[in-house]
């Protein structure tokens, strides 16, 4: 007997002592054995997981990698350049060739101010100045003008 | 396997009482002894106090789940004596009013108290096992182990007389 013993001769220790803890339900010797079943691969299931979303992600990866790789890429501007065909030299003694333009002035009649008849005149009269070169102006009607 | 089938049938039922003192949930003791049997089968603990070994898991459990805010306010609405805590063996001749009245005096007693009780009397632990198994001395154990059966005396006994100890 030590300082710690119960008292003897308790009848209320006794009469606790009597009394059984209720079992456990039925389903839980089933439940329990579940997780307690020994792994085959000795491995955690926690362990198992993390392993196989890392290899998802790595299965990810390595498809986007391959698809960016497959892809139709544009040619380096140096390679498009030297494909190009060289461009004729012009030549200094050709005559130029006259041209025709069709103005439009419908930004400018609003930008000046100035009426259709006046700026007709003006490119008719200035025409050589204003736009040398040029061997005739057509003065597009504004309503037709498309913009 | 030999090992925690037998753990299972000699501990079970005390191990469910035990969590049930720590949790008021019969559902979060199930939780917290299967997290018991089955940290008992990871660790493989010393063979020659597995019953202290597999109390102190389950305590370790219930803290798991007790980390859980919403486990909490499941098992404070939860009412503590959802399910009946003891069976009153067939030649017994207490009442069934006699064994809820010892749940309920149980029951009230402070979680302090009363899980030392659980162990005491019906896990079988000696006060040095509960000691090691709440980590407090086992003085400590000892007294409030006496406090606790005082009160369950004056509660079930209100006409007792003070017990003779071994040391009188």
């Amino acid at each position: 007997m030590t300082e710690h013993d119960d008292p003897i001769d308790d009848p209320l220790l006794e009469e606790l002592r009597s009394l059984r803890p209720a079992p456990l339900p039925p389903a839980f010797r089933k439940r329990l054995s579940r997780p307690l079943e020994p792994r085959r691969d000795g491995g955690s299931r926690s362990t198992a997981k993390a392993f196989g979303v890392v290899a998802a992600a790595a299965a990810c990866g390595l498809a986007a990698l391959v698809t960016w790789w497959t892809l139709p890429r544009p040619l380096p501007i140096d390679e498009e350049i030297a494909d190009r065909p060289p461009r004729p030299a012009p030549a200094d003694d050709a005559p130029a060739e006259p041209r025709h333009v069709r103005a439009s002035v419908w930004s400018y009649h609003l930008a000046v101010g100035t009426s259709m008849d006046e700026f007709e005149s003006l490119l008719t009269d200035d025409a050589d100045r204003l736009l040398p070169g040029v061997g005739s102006v057509e003065i597009a009607d504004v309503r037709s003008i498309d913009h | 396997m030999e090992c925690w089938e037998n753990w299972f049938q000699d501990f079970g039922p005390a191990l469910q009482l035990y969590a049930r003192q720590l949790t008021g949930s019969a559902a979060d003791a199930e939780d917290a002894v299967q997290e018991a049997f089955a940290s008992c089968v990871r660790t493989r603990p010393a063979a020659d106090d597995p019953r202290a070994f597999l109390f102190t898991c389950v305590r370790n459990a219930v803290r798991q789940q007790h980390r859980s805010e919403q486990r909490r306010r499941t098992r404070e609405q939860t009412v503590a004596a959802d399910a009946e805590w003891f069976v009153r063996p067939e030649d017994s001749v207490q009442s069934d009013e006699r064994v809820r009245r010892i749940e309920q005096a149980v029951a009230g007693l402070p979680e302090t108290q009363r899980e030392i009780v659980v162990l005491r009397i019906w896990g079988e632990l000696t006060f040095p096992q509960i000691g090691r198994t709440l980590s407090i001395s086992s003085n400590t154990a000892a007294s409030r182990f006496r406090y606790a059966v005082e009160r369950l005396r004056h509660v079930l006994e209100p006409e007792h007389e003070p017990v003779r100890t071994s040391r009188d």
